[in-house]
């Protein structure tokens, strides 16, 4: 009688209080439903899209890598896997020429230690006659000012093979760190060759004239807006 | 009534009867009385029931609204479909080239082709070198007229797309310009640099070869390589038969040593 009772006398109060706290509830539930907006459920299917895509992308271009290699051996005898190696080594050639203006090394210096390093290279080489003076004066390294640059492209094609000495010419673009400015930008042109065993055994690299460097950072700064073909400079 | 009723006698019935009256009344009255009496309980009890109700309606419409809405609205990133987008175009472009591929044959036949397309492009470029002194005397101005067929023989190795700076000369050396024209063809120019043709024995995966031409100096002192005064490269097409994507560059040495050549 008394529990009864006393649920009869807050009846009023229980009911409207349960509402209320159903109705608060519910009105919660409301406001997640429209604000969180089910992303975290797409984005965990766009997940597993993507992956099967990668999975897709790399079987294609594996294919495309094996007709292309099969290509290549037949009319030529060229070793692409080679080639790739090369490139790379060409790439290491490349950043240990300029890097030691970058380092602060003397210019004499570092003729020294390439000459050493590289049997390509020699002490009347014009790589490190012309190209190293060339370079630390471009990059003001004479007045201290040893800048660092990257390597941002290395375009590299095979010019010529001739039995297993394969010879190369690539132009890169190295870019002054400190600004990140397309104004610091310099391009040079390295012919290189590689014999069977993996030695560099020819090293020619020069550095692009400004009005070059200036009209290539034009042209690759127009791609960057449009997709036309790269336009023609001298 | 029996007569014989004294008038003193007062008729007892009739207290009884109100009373009476009043308790066979009783029960409408008790019920008036009771809703006069407990009336606002039994508002308040009404007024909540309604509420209580209200409350429930809205209760039930909101969640129904949150189910409708729930995953409704689910929206991958920017990013995401950027990289699902480049993936995509990453698998056609793929599966594209290996189907373009040519066969052994195609294959070797454009090999030679561009071969003798970038000797030609070399030769022709070549030609220009006995204009330098001429441009040299002019200020730098070529002569239009002189280099007329040599800019006609250039035009068809090259994709209609090209810059047309393409079929002027890619470079010429200063110290050319005091050369003698000789008996004034060009081939017997003695100049100081010469253009060569580079091509590989390989085809690139897009079907294309790639060619590159270097301006290396004729003379350079003994022991010393050659230095290389300016280059140009191109994509040879084997299908279409000429070079697109051409790019030309000279070296700082290059440049110091050059003739400059106005438009």
């Amino acid at each position: 009688m008394g529990v009864a009772d006393g649920l009869r006398t807050h009846a009023n109060k229980l009911m409207i209080g349960g509402a209320a706290v159903l109705l608060a509830g519910s009105v919660f539930a409301l406001g997640t439903a429209l604000t969180t907006d089910g992303t975290a459920a797409a984005e965990a299917d766009a997940d597993v899209l993507i992956g099967q895509l990668t999975e897709t992308l790399e079987t294609a271009e594996a294919t495309l890598a094996t007709e292309h290699a099969k290509l290549s051996d037949t009319i030529s005898g060229a070793d692409l896997q080679r080639v790739t190696e090369d490139i790379v080594r060409g790439r290491s050639v490349l950043l240990s020429l300029v890097e030691p203006a970058g380092s602060q090394r003397s210019l004499h210096d570092a003729q020294l230690l390439l000459d050493t390093r590289y049997e390509a290279l020699t002490p009347t080489s014009r790589t490190l006659t012309e190209f190293l003076p060339t370079w630390y004066d471009a990059t003001g390294t004479g007045q201290g000012n040893g800048a660092i640059y990257e390597l941002t492209s290395f375009d590299v094609d095979v010019t010529q093979i001739a039995g297993l000495d394969y010879t190369y010419v690539g132009v890169a673009r190295l870019d002054r760190v400190e600004d990140g400015n397309a104004n610091r930008s310099e391009f040079v042109l390295l012919s290189f060759s590689t014999n069977a065993d993996g030695d560099v055994t020819a090293i020619d690299a020069y550095r692009a004239s400004s009005t070059t460097r200036d009209a290539f950072v034009a042209a690759f700064a127009d791609d960057d807006q449009s997709t036309s073909a790269d336009e023609p400079s001298n | 009534m029996a007569s014989t009723q004294s008038e003193d006698t007062v008729p007892v019935s009739a207290p009884e009867d109100r009373r009476r009256r009043f308790v066979s009344a009783a029960p409408d009255a008790v019920v008036d009385e009771q809703i006069d009496t407990k009336d606002p309980v039994q508002t308040r009890r009404k007024r909540a029931i309604i509420i209580t109700s209200a409350m429930g309606v809205v209760s039930l419409l909101c969640l129904v609204a949150a189910a409708g809405f729930a995953g409704g609205q689910g929206e991958t990133s920017e990013e995401t479909k950027a990289e699902i987008f480049a993936l995509q175009e990453g698998i056609q472009l793929a599966e594209a080239k290996t189907e373009a591929l040519p066969d052994t044959a195609h294959a070797e036949r454009g090999l030679m082709a561009a071969l003798a397309s970038a000797d030609m492009v070399a030769q022709l470029q070549n030609d220009y070198r006995s204009l330098t002194p001429s441009v040299a005397a002019d200020g730098g101005a070529l002569d239009e007229d002189a280099a007329m067929s040599t800019r006609r023989n250039l035009i068809p190795y090259f994709a209609q797309t090209e810059d047309p700076a393409v079929f002027t000369p890619w470079y010429l050396l200063a110290s050319d310009a005091n050369v003698p024209l000789g008996i004034g063809i060009p081939m017997s120019f003695d100049s100081g640099f010469e253009w060569i043709a580079q091509v590989p024995s390989t085809i690139n995966d897009d079907g294309t070869i790639s060619v590159v031409w270097l301006a290396v100096q004729k003379h350079s002192p003994e022991g010393v390589t050659p230095a290389v005064l300016a280059w140009a490269r191109a994509d040879y097409d084997i299908i279409r038969k000429t070079f697109a994507n051409v790019e030309v560059g000279t070296t700082a040495m290059g440049n110091r040593l050059g003739q400059e050549v106005e438009g």
